[in-house]
């Protein structure tokens, strides 16, 4: 039983940290090799047998398309809109439009010929456009909600079916032993009833169990300060929610890999640092497997593995973010495209003239519209404001007798947008003064106090004796 | 005491320095120009708001994102497009102008 962690153990949490943040945001290509090797690890540590094929795919997304294309065998042999149907009612609706003919590519590279052959008659015409935008006409929402869901619950199950296995036969050889009956049951209950949750959620909450079961209480709390604070939040921080989120909330539901860095940091952790080998053993294949790909989908008979990333932007909260290209993108071509976290559509960042007026005023998700004005003003701020029609609700003059004005937006289910249009202070080349915007809270109603607003103070204080 | 702006730096007169807040502050000299402390760097433009005379010291927050200015002599304030300010022997606090946004408040970047 191990009472007490030294400063050598309690210095390491750091390096895992680091160590594994690099391992979860890791835009390297997958080392294939160790991957494989991990992936029959995996099976074998989980008690089933090793899969007889493995098949890359180019990114999270080709992979859901794979297998829903492989495991959905009834309608593989249906006619050809259904198909389509199925094979598109299992990617959300979010990614629709992120199909482009190299991840179809990719995809069909992917399955192997025999399954490319047998269902090539029935699914070949999902792979040009045409199709898909016929397919996407036919198929009206509820019709599409209820293909996805129930196309979503069959691959699911089976999914569970095996990784299930692996995840009770580790937790119950291991913690059988030592841990209460309503704690086991507990476990058993989360196991169960959290088909739709995350693998991770379970795992984690299963192995943790058994970790605590060889620590004393007083050293787990220690460790779990510790490596919480310093290793498992902070990476689950920079990976976990803003990565993990996007990308698989996106494509996959059942994947494990390289995302998983925030746990498998925790319990690597306690193997190689505090010596728990026999405890963490089952989670070898898993640990190496994050090591050397981005994620792999375990069925029974069959593995499917995605490629890393190769392509990730993110902005200093680690969300995903770049305004001129794709925040993260996979070697088949699969894009993501955000601006601080927010999924938004690829003409947003890569065709911003496309963007209207009433593009934006027709937009429902309000965090999206916040994006597209910013990008409607990339060029000049208070274009927006100009271009709609935006009310003047305060003029004024500042010390030096130049206009001031106040603008007013309002905006449908959003806070509306205030903005004060004030004159540059220095001069043109030719002599005149520039005009600029700049955005205050919307609660301020005269153009003065927004000026002050800008330097942190208010009209009564806002007084320079000089101003160049 | 006055307070100063040029362009989008407010220079606020204060008391003190934050007496708490000494150990957290340090002085920066000689940023990239020596002999020069950059009060705020315009990322688009490359113009500066700076002080070259060694007459100020500039106390920069280590875990705050607030400057404060300690001027020991009358000194200059300069920028390529602003009239230079001549700021008087004091204490002062630099502003920023900032921008509003529902995503968070950020500074104005020139």
């Amino acid at each position: 039983m191990i009472n007490i962690l030294s400063e050598e153990q309690k210095e390491k949490f750091i390096e895992y940290r680091e160590k594994w943040i690099n391992i979860g945001l890791s835009i390297e290509p997958a080392n294939r090799k160790i991957a494989e090797r991990a992936i029959n690890e995996l099976y074998i540590l989980a008690d089933i047998e090793k899969p007889k094929k493995i098949v890359w795919c180019g990114s999270p997304f080709s992979q859901e398309l794979v297998r829903t294309i492989i495991l959905d065998k009834n309608r593989l042999h249906s006619v050809s809109a259904s198909v389509s149907a199925s094979v598109m009612a299992s990617v959300r609706s979010s990614v629709w439009d992120s199909v482009n003919s190299s991840v179809w590519a990719s995809v069909w590279a992917s399955v192997s010929a025999s399954v490319r052959e047998a269902v090539r008659s029935s699914v070949r015409d999902s792979v040009n456009s045409s199709v898909r935008d016929s397919v996407r006409d036919s198929v009206n929402s509820s019709v599409w909600d209820s293909v996805r869901d129930s196309v979503m619950d069959s691959v699911s199950a089976s999914v569970w079916e095996d990784v299930r296995e692996g995840v009770n036969s580790y937790v119950w050889s291991s913690v059988r032993a030592s841990v209460g009956d309503s704690v086991s049951a507990s476990v058993r209950k989360a196991v169960r009833s959290s088909v739709r949750d995350s693998v991770s959620a379970s795992v984690r909450s299963s192995v943790r169990d058994s970790v605590r079961d060889s620590v004393s209480a007083s050293v787990w709390e220690d460790v779990r300060e510790g490596v919480n604070s310093y290793v498992w939040s902070s990476v689950r921080a920079s990976v976990g929610d803003s990565v993990w989120d996007s990308v698989w909330d996106s494509a996959s539901e059942s994947a494990y890999g390289q995302h998983d860095a925030d746990w498998l940091a925790f319990y690597e952790y306690f193997r190689e640092v505090v010596g728990l080998k026999k405890q963490t053993e089952k989670l070898v294949g898993l640990i190496d497997l994050a090591k050397s790909a981005g994620g792999a989908s375990p069925h029974k008979n069959i593995c499917l593995v995605s490629e890393r990333h190769c392509v990730l932007n993110r902005d200093e909260h680690g969300r995903l973010h770049s305004i001129e290209d794709a925040a993260c993108m996979y070697p088949d071509g699969w894009a993501i495209y955000a601006i601080h976290g927010v999924r938004i559509p690829e003409y947003v960042v890569k065709f911003p003239e496309k963007i209207t007026i009433e593009l934006i005023e027709i937009e429902e998700n309000s965090e999206i519209k916040r994006v597209m004005i910013d990008q409607y003003d990339r060029d000049f701020i208070g274009r927006y404001l100009q271009d709609s029609g935006a009310k003047l609700i305060d003029v004024d003059i500042d010390q030096y007798g130049r206009p001031l004005e106040l603008y007013i937006k309002y905006l449908k289910n959003d806070e509306a947008i205030v903005m004060v249009k004030v004159q540059n202070s220095s001069l043109e080349p030719d002599g005149s003064r520039k005009n600029y915007f700049l955005r205050v809270p919307p609660h301020i109603n005269k153009a003065k106090e927004a000026v002050a607003w800008t330097f942190e103070e208010t009209i009564q204080t806002y007084k320079p004796a000089i101003e160049t | 005491m006055k307070s100063y702006r040029q362009g989008d730096i407010f220079i606020k007169p204060i008391k003190d320095i934050p007496e708490t807040e000494d150990k957290k502050y340090k002085a920066t000299e000689g940023q990239e120009i020596e002999n020069a402390i950059i009060l705020a760097h315009g990322e688009s433009t490359g113009h500066k708001h700076a002080i070259y005379d060694g007459n100020a010291l500039l106390m920069k927050g280590k875990y705050s994102n607030r400057f404060f200015l300690l001027v020991i002599k009358d000194t200059k304030l300069q920028h390529e497009e602003h009239d230079t300010i001549t700021l008087p022997i004091g204490k002062y606090e630099v502003i920023r102008q900032r921008i509003y946004s529902p995503l968070g408040i950020r500074s104005v970047i020139d």
